[in-house]
């Protein structure tokens, strides 16, 4: 069964190379999308089950023996994002259909070929792959950015591709040097390489500079408030939970891998978190969109999981994934539900739209919930994650940066609540009017979203113990580098 | 050497590319950079580090795997530039400037 | 660029073009060359033809898309096949044929592959030259 795994991306791109004459027909375009989703999903729960006793799926393209091919590995870690990615693209695209962002051209094919780089990333165990992978997204996600029509779309367009071209020209520059140093980008091979030696240490680190850029972490962080409010509203939604996450996640794979958690990227990425976290959340303060704020909000985010790959160990670690993936859920039904207010209301920013509580209660009640999850709020599965990780702070004795995260925190609950004074709260006056929609579609995705935020949060149980494991694999990779190196 | 100094000269003319306004010239620049990084690639790659692919080879084999890497790099480069000059061509048309800050 | 000299040698220069692009796609396995130069050639070829101005006016819109699809579907295809046929996800086999007169031939599965890319990258050069063919620019 192992050797199935290139079909996870696979089958995204023959949809969507399926989907590319089909476009005119917009009923058979969606079907396509949600299938891709669906599939992404089916695949990560798949992945998940074959796992389960924390073994490693591998699959090596072209059938080569193992430091020959390119290989694919698939453990739990990985099944878990493709299985809240999958839930992502299909919640979000659910969302475009309502509101008719998917008449653009080439949106279905576009979201489809950013499923398969997104999988394909996830899988791969070869940095030079996991480049191209991000590039195959990266290139859909340019699709998706720049096809709306607007001026200010297109210009936030090119803010987003030239940052994410930059990042992308120091990814390859960085793996070129790491190729030098150790002569080879196989992960297995790579393993522990930037723990002893020196140039390639210093390849390492600027493969996780790279992806840092790609994930929108201080000081490399202007891009993404920049641009991700003006793309559409469902577009900001799907790449939310996707591309920075990748970026996250393959540090998380580098870090673990080749820097071994060497002890000398410790003090870097946990002053790097911090200032993420903080300049993130004050970034937001002077803000009157929905979008905007959540973008910074976004950048904040990225702090806490940067702060878990900084403390490392396998409490810190797991308690990162397990933030990282209730995390990429809550922020999307964020979007989503900024998105539909937008929508039904014509605009996002603060203090146009009084009384939306009592207009919309199911709406709001959905904002209500994500937010308040995002800030950490029990019995939400924010707050699950982020106890995780302060516990784990304070276990390693980094008590500035516990203290650092809870004071976020609190700084996110006020933001929070700003939004809420501003766009929800208040009289019930009419606002200016959006266009009239069947609301149902449009509201459900962010409702769904945060449902599963809470069902995260009460049966967190079952979702930390997959977090463990996987926070475990990635303290200890021997496992995985075994299975990658045959 | 002689690498190091073409990788020098392409990443600096790229990165004084990059930092000007018109979106053409960003373009260039990335083209510039885009070609740096490649010439980078191919100087990692080394006969030295293994021997001969096929066995009984004779004379310096070279090291396919950075190849294959530029290869690669450059269809990306290729496909992300054409890209990037249907956007140029876009905004120009519309603002009249291919200078995406202005407001 | 719409000279009495380009317009003259555009054909025989076309065909030249393409003949040499099917060339590099054909020997690209083990030589220099493969599906992505001679798509790029074939692709410059129909660039030299819109720069002369011989080329259809107006190619119907959305054809280059409906292309570069083909072409990713017969490479993402050829992996699929790889992996029911073979033991992978683009798996190869080579065939070593004895031709009379050309001598041994040696053809690798994986050239199916190198026929998308080459399909894809004429498709990306067709749909730039498609959008630059907007209102603002004509061929001078």
């Amino acid at each position: 069964m192992s050797r199935l795994l290139p079909l996870v991306f696979a089958v995204p791109l023959v949809l969507a190379a399926v989907g590319v004459p089909l476009r005119r027909s917009i009923g058979s375009s969606r079907a396509l999308v949600l299938a891709g989703a669906l599939w992404l999903v089916g695949a990560g729960g798949w992945l998940l089950w074959a796992t389960r006793d924390g073994g490693v799926v591998v699959a090596r393209m072209g059938g080569w023996p193992p430091p020959v091919a390119i290989t694919l590995a698939g453990d739990t870690f990985a099944s878990l994002m493709l299985c809240v990615s999958g839930f992502v693209v299909g919640a979000t695209a659910v969302f475009a259909f309502a509101r008719g962002e998917d008449r653009r051209p080439f949106f279905h094919p576009a979201a489809l070929v950013l499923t398969a780089g997104v999988g394909g990333a996830y899988l791969t165990a070869d940095l030079f792959n996991l480049f191209v992978f991000v590039e195959v997204g990266l290139a859909a996600s340019y699709v998706l950015v720049v096809s709306g029509a607007g001026r200010e779309e297109a210009r936030a367009g090119v803010v987003y591709v030239v940052a994410n071209l930059l990042a992308s020209t120091a990814l390859l520059a960085a793996i070129a040097l790491l190729y030098g140093a150790a002569g080879s980008v196989n992960l297995a091979q790579l393993a522990g390489v930037g723990s002893d030696r020196g140039t390639a240490a210093v390849a390492g680190v600027m493969v996780m500079a790279a992806l840092g850029i790609k994930a929108s972490v201080v000081p490399a962080h202007g891009w993404l408030p920049r641009s991700y409010p003006l793309a559409g509203p469902a577009v900001t939604a799907m790449l939310s939970g996707l591309l920075t996450k990748v970026g996250v996640y393959a540090a998380y794979r580098v870090g673990s891998v080749v820097l071994g958690g060497s002890s000398g990227i410790r003090i870097p990425l946990l002053v790097v978190a911090g200032a993420t976290m903080v300049i993130g959340v004050l970034g937001a303060v002077g803000r009157n969109s929905m979008r905007e704020i959540l973008s910074f909000h976004m950048v904040s985010q990225i702090g806490y999981l940067v702060m878990a790959l900084g403390i490392s160990g396998a409490t810190a670690l797991s308690a990162g994934v397990f933030f990282m993936v209730q995390y990429i859920v809550v922020k999307a039904s964020l979007f989503l539900v900024a998105g539909a207010v937008e929508s039904l209301e014509g605009t996002g920013e603060l203090g146009r739209t009084p009384g939306l509580a009592r207009r919309r209660p199911v709406l709001s009640t959905a904002f209500a919930i994500a937010a308040l999850s995002l800030a950490g709020v029990p019995p939400l599965s924010g707050f699950v994650g982020k106890l995780g990780l302060v516990r784990a702070a304070f276990d390693a004795r980094e008590y500035l940066m516990g203290g650092v995260a809870v004071v976020v925190s609190f700084l996110t609950l006020a933001s929070m609540v700003k939004i809420w004074n501003g766009s929800f709260g208040g009289r019930a006056v009419r606002g200016p009017r959006g266009r009239q929609t069947p609301a149902r579609l449009l509201v459900a995705p962010g409702l769904l979203t945060a449902s599963l935020s809470v069902v995260l949060g009460l049966g967190a149980e079952t979702l930390w113990a997959l977090a463990e494991r996987a926070g475990a694999a990635l303290a200890d990779p021997g496992a995985y580098v075994r299975a990658v190196s045959g | 050497m002689a690498g190091a100094l073409i990788v020098g000269i392409l990443a600096g003319a790229g990165t004084y590319l990059l930092l000007q306004r018109g979106i053409v010239r960003v373009i260039l620049g990335f083209v510039t950079l885009g070609h740096a990084v490649n010439v980078l690639l191919v100087l990692s790659g080394g006969p030295s580090r293994r021997g001969a692919p096929i066995a009984g080879a004779r004379g310096v084999p070279a090291d396919p795997l950075p190849q294959a890497f530029v290869l690669t790099a450059i269809v990306i480069a290729f496909g992300i530039t054409a890209f990037l000059l249907a956007l140029a061509f876009r905004s120009a048309s519309e603002t009249g400037d291919d200078d995406p800050e202005a407001a | 660029m719409s000279t009495v000299i380009v317009r003259a040698l555009v054909r025989p220069l076309g065909f030249l073009m393409l003949g040499l692009s099917l060339f590099l796609l054909l020997r690209g396995h083990h030589e220099p060359g493969g599906g992505f130069a001679g798509g790029l050639l074939a692709g410059a070829a129909l660039a030299l033809r819109r720069l002369a101005g011989t080329g259809p006016v107006r190619p119907r819109a959305g054809a280059g898309a409906a292309v570069l699809a083909a072409g990713m579907l017969i490479a993402v295809g050829y992996g699929l096949v790889g992996l029911v046929l073979g033991d992978a996800f683009l798996g190869s086999r080579v065939w070593r044929l004895g031709v009379p007169i050309v001598g041994d031939l040696k053809i690798t599965a994986s050239l199916v592959f190198d026929l998308g890319v080459y399909v894809v990258v004429v498709a990306v050069v067709a749909i730039f030259l498609e959008t630059l063919e907007g209102d603002g620019w004509r061929a001078p």
